[in-house]
């Protein structure tokens, strides 16, 4: 995938990108602190920003999938939800991934619920499985790991390390876990693209003030 | 038990009264549906000049009195009015046109005001997963379906209460035009309250059960609330 | 249509009214009443003398003569005459002889007063039905050719009137596939039968006036008068005290005697001759 001369503006927000590559085969992140475009940037390559399109070079809607921080829930069964991403392309679900997924995150039991009834982490799941089932050309996952337990976080994780056939892009700020898992970083600040690399390369050695301050707040942090 | 109640009402024709507020209700309610939804959705959709203007007028006519509806179409369809020539004026037709233009606006405005607020997360969450233009206009549609129902149902409640546009479009015309609220009014004004009052019982216990059947339509947004 | 144009204009003249100042409140009080104020008087009287105007043209005379307000509320003959076994209303203005003395018999009222009668008349299309002085024979020839009839079925007096003849005659009207109850007051059902090109029985103040006031006029021309048993008396009645402390006897009492005086016996026999050419009501108190 490739972005070039991205210009946004959304109320006050200010985005300007002008050569952005995510090589397909590889597992991505955008980092960045809090209020950098991270997630602005996924929904300019969804194109749910209003009054703007990004040119993706061939790649269509389909192609791409997003399992926001809040996913969207339909007002029906997890079941119904887990299945509607297929329903829409005609696709017949693969019953065993259906089965170990569910299971994998203990839905299993509750998925004739009403979907809206579940809790939030819940609700991730629910919209990771959905995603997952699809197999897109690219999955971002916008934080949407935020409210897993740890174990369930685990799984996933290992989910996206063995899989290739989707390219993964993360936005997180658990640095130990984009160390872990992905290859390419996209650093982000105010908006621009500060860097972009192998992810030791990116925020390990880079030379660039903001991801070294960025960089040493976050160690600090985990020491705390 | 039909010719008892029939008898007890004396003679303002009770029962053809029932019968034309429920096929009235159901008719233009059922228009409405069809013109309201469609108006309110495209409404949310489309952006244009004088949009807001638009909307305003809307939540106006959401409100305006319904006899002056009833004058308005009394005007339109009288012998001498531009629609004369069709003599719907005292027919039940006559009724169903003036009440879709009362119930019309309460539901293209409900609808709206619920797509104004739903729809743009629905269309968000069908491009995050794919969806074509078209697919994602059925899942707002079907994703608004309990506000849609209740926008429905407060419409069918505006008919069968209404009384100003009946009176004046359909005459109170016994056993054609006259519904069980321009009865209670016949009923009124010839100092007949217990009779009226039975009957208003009945319109109660209807609106009752369509309030009913709207409740239940909300329930499920309880557990919308994330916290 | 001139007449609509008229409306829409003073509508608007209106709107821009209330919308720009508002401010002429009080100050106007050149006609200082030269009898002291006594308060509302309340009354209970039928659509015919609402609709007519005749009470808006009597009510400030009323007013300058005794000190009264008389406020009324118009409604059907069966509604007012139970205003009045109610208690909500002192006096009753209405047209239904039999059942005003049974309101008197039964107690609710005192005595039952002859103010003035009209009379009733057939309206209907031009031509469709000879014109004539004869009611029964005009009631038969709406029944043997079906002609549109609009009744007002709303159990008042001129609704009452219009069975009693039909049941003379022996004929059910419901009988006629074009017979309608448009369960609606007088003015109401004029404009009914006007759209409809049918036929009605109303009096002849509610026609006069209608057909003079309303924008687009009305098509329907008189096609049987001036029968005797379509003349309609009306009839004032005081509430009892007795039955009803609350009521206002006295003012009930000096409207009953006012109505019937000399002077606004004359008034009544000449209201409606400027505008409509001829008299609405009839003035026949006993002296």
């Amino acid at each position: 995938m490739k972005i070039s001369n991205l210009k946004l503006e959304v109320s006050e927000f200010k985005m300007d990108i002008a050569d952005l590559n995510i090589e397909r085969g590889f597992k991505h992140a955008f980092v960045g602190p809090n209020g950098s475009g991270k997630s602005t940037l996924a929904k300019a390559i969804m194109q749910i920003i209003p009054n703007h399109s990004v040119d993706l070079e061939g790649l269509s809607s389909i192609d791409i999938m997003l399992a926001p921080q809040r996913p969207y829930l339909l007002h029906d069964t997890v079941m119904n939800n887990i299945l509607y991403p297929l329903k829409i392309r005609n696709r017949k679900v693969n019953n065993d991934e259906l089965i170990s997924l569910l299971d994998m995150f203990n839905l299993t039991d509750k998925k004739n619920q009403y979907a809206r009834s579940l809790s939030s982490g819940e609700q991730q799941k629910v919209s990771l499985i959905r995603c997952l089932l699809c197999h897109p050309v690219y999955l971002i996952i916008d934080e949407a790991l935020s409210n897993l337990d740890s174990e369930s976080v685990m799984r996933i994780e290992e989910i996206i390390k063995n899989d290739k056939e989707t390219t993964w892009i993360l936005i997180s700020h658990q640095l130990t876990q984009v160390l872990n898992i992905c290859d390419k970083v996209h650093f982000l600040d105010k908006g621009k693209l500060i860097e972009s690399g192998d992810t030791e390369e990116v925020l390990l050695k880079s030379k660039n003030e903001i991801i070294q301050n960025y960089m040493s707040n976050q160690v600090i942090k985990v020491r705390e | 038990m039909l010719t008892m109640i029939e008898e007890f009402f004396q003679n303002v024709g009770a029962l053809d009264a029932i019968k034309v507020t429920l096929l009235l209700a159901f008719s233009s309610t059922s228009i409405a549906t069809i013109l309201g939804v469609l108006f309110g959705l495209l409404l949310e959709k489309y952006h244009f000049p004088f949009k807001n203007l638009v909307i305003r007028i809307n939540r106006t006519l959401m409100g305006v009195p319904p006899v002056v509806i009833g004058l308005v179409v009394y005007l339109l369809l009288m012998r001498r009015g531009p629609l004369g020539s069709f003599s719907l004026l005292f027919t039940i037709r006559g009724m169903i046109i003036a009440q879709v233009f009362i119930i019309t606006p309460i539901i293209s405005g409900t609808v709206y005001a619920y797509a104004a607020k739903f729809a743009p997360q629905v269309r968000n969450f069908a491009k995050t997963v794919g969806a074509t233009p078209l697919q994602t206009e059925l899942l707002v549609l079907k994703e608004m379906r309990s506000e849609i129902y209740f926008a429905i149902v407060s419409g069918f409640g505006r008919s069968i209460s209404e009384v100003g546009a009946v009176m004046l479009v359909g005459g109170n015309i016994k056993g054609r035009t006259r519904t069980m609220t321009t009865a209670i009014s016949l009923l009124k004004s010839q100092g007949i309250y217990s009779e009226g009052i039975m009957l208003g019982i009945i319109l109660l216990i209807m609106a009752f059960i369509v309030q009913t059947i709207a409740e239940h339509f909300k329930k499920e947004d309880i557990y919308d609330e994330n916290f | 249509m001139k007449k609509l144009f008229k409306a829409l204009a003073v509508s608007l003249a209106i709107l821009m009214v209330l919308g720009g100042c508002s401010s002429n409140q009080g100050g106007e009080n050149n006609n200082t009443p030269v009898v002291e104020d006594k308060g509302v008087l309340l009354m209970a009287t039928t659509t015919s003398t609402a609709d007519t105007g005749l009470l808006d043209y009597l009510a400030p005379i009323f007013k300058q003569d005794t000190g009264y307000t008389l406020e009324w509320s118009a409604v059907g003959t069966g509604e007012a005459i139970n205003m009045g076994k109610n208690g909500d209303v002192s006096v009753i203005l209405v047209h239904a002889k039999a059942s005003e003395e049974e309101f008197v018999n039964e107690g609710y009222g005192v005595e039952r007063f002859e103010v003035m009668y009209n009379d009733y008349i057939v309206i209907g299309p031009k031509e469709s039905v000879a014109y004539s002085n004869d009611i029964e024979a005009t009631f038969k020839a709406v029944v043997d050719n079906e002609l549109k009839w609009v009744n007002r079925g709303d159990n008042s007096g001129t609704d009452k009137k219009e069975r009693q003849i039909w049941k003379a005659l022996g004929i059910d009207p419901a009988t006629n596939p074009n017979y309608v109850e448009s369960g609606q007051g007088m003015g109401a059902t004029i404009n009914m039968a006007d759209e409809q090109m049918a036929l009605c029985l109303t009096d002849r103040g509610t026609y006069l006036k209608v057909k003079n006031d309303a924008t687009l006029g009305i098509e329907l021309e008189i096609i049987c008068e001036k029968d005797d048993n379509l003349l309609n008396q009306y009839g004032v009645i005081a509430v009892s005290p007795d039955k009803y402390p609350d009521t206002d006897i006295e003012g009930a009492n000096a409207f009953i005697e006012w109505i019937c005086s000399e002077k606004i016996q004359a008034l009544i026999g000449e209201f409606g001759v400027d505008k409509y050419g001829q008299p609405l009501f009839f003035p026949n108190a006993k002296k």
